[in-house]
């Protein structure tokens, strides 16, 4: 597992481009794919915010999401495709939960103040397990074709 | 279980709520969840295409349809407007549809509305365990209006 900042060290072109596609400033929109307790999957949206060189989320703690992510902290992320179309970002990882109100400050402060002002909004950490960007070539053709670029943490 | 024509008699204001969020850019569009090979979780975005009565994917070669194949459990939500926060999830089985005269029916569908296909895509139909539809009155509101339906002995 790695944390954002370990992808920014080793790939920047990589975390630059999920900078921009995942907007991680509390003000852009992912989706998170979660487990359920039959193992079957889950997906809602989320608005991640990086704060200190780590990526998070904010979580309703009465959501079934948030059940999952303490019961099996395994997710994927995927950014919402920019207006333009041809490109996507998509990681995968544990989350954990973050309890040190001198994190959950941070992270509020890196979303300008748009979330976690409730108790009810709980604070997980996403680390990095694997993370792909695709580029597309011929976009909104026939002819359009995948160009993958991959990151995968060190053991 | 049930196909979407059931879903859309039996729950028609979450259907109806669901196929314009489905269909708000024109071609539908949505992402899927499913299960890896090590039980955790993938997602990818897709367009779902509603035709011939059932909810469908046409699915090229993937991880995500070889995910299918193996374990039929998916989850499917809807892209988020870009104005408010509503949602609309389905909890759903994924099933092979074989037959070709169905594949090239909801292909026609999909090709309506501005879909791509090639030789490559298999047709899986998503029967629907459970949906919810959260409406929000402007983006902030909280909570939403949340509007869940299961299917009949689900």
């Amino acid at each position: 597992m790695a944390s954002w900042s370990d992808l920014r060290t080793e790939e920047p072109a990589l975390a630059a481009a999920g900078e921009r596609l995942l907007q991680p400033n509390g003000d852009g929109t992912a989706f998170l794919a979660t487990v359920r307790s039959d193992g079957g999957p889950r997906v809602h949206p989320v608005m991640p915010v990086l704060a200190d060189g780590r990526l998070h989320v904010f979580v309703v703690n009465l959501s079934p999401k948030h059940a999952d992510l303490l019961r099996d902290g395994r997710y994927a992320l995927h950014a919402l495709p920019p207006r333009a179309g041809g490109e996507e970002f998509y990681l995968t990882g544990r989350a954990s939960f973050i309890e040190a109100p001198g994190r959950r400050a941070e992270a509020v402060e890196a979303s300008g103040g748009r979330l976690g002002g409730h108790d009810f909004e709980s604070l997980f950490e996403l680390d990095l397990r694997r993370v792909l960007h695709t580029v597309w070539a011929n976009w909104g053709t026939a002819e359009a074709w995948p160009d993958y670029r991959r990151w995968r943490a060190g053991d | 279980m049930a196909r979407w024509e059931e879903f859309e008699r039996l729950a028609p204001e979450i259907a109806e709520g669901g196929r314009n969020l489905i269909y708000q850019y024109g071609i539908g569009l949505g992402y899927l969840a499913t299960v890896r090979k090590d039980g955790g979780p993938r997602i990818h975005p897709f367009c779902p295409i509603i035709a011939a009565g059932g909810l469908y994917g046409l699915l090229v070669p993937s991880p995500k349809r070889h995910d299918l194949a193996r374990d039929p459990r998916a989850a499917i939500h809807a892209l988020s407007p870009e104005e408010v926060d509503d949602e609309f999830y389905l909890a759903v089985r994924a099933r092979r549809e074989p037959d070709l005269a169905v594949l090239e029916a909801v292909a026609e569908v999909y090709r309506a509305t501005g879909g791509d296909t090639n030789d490559t895509e298999m047709l899986f139909e998503f029967d629907i365990d459970r949906a919810l539809l959260a409406t929000y009155k402007h983006r902030g509101d909280w909570p939403p209006l949340y509007r869940k339906w299961s299917a009949p002995g689900g």
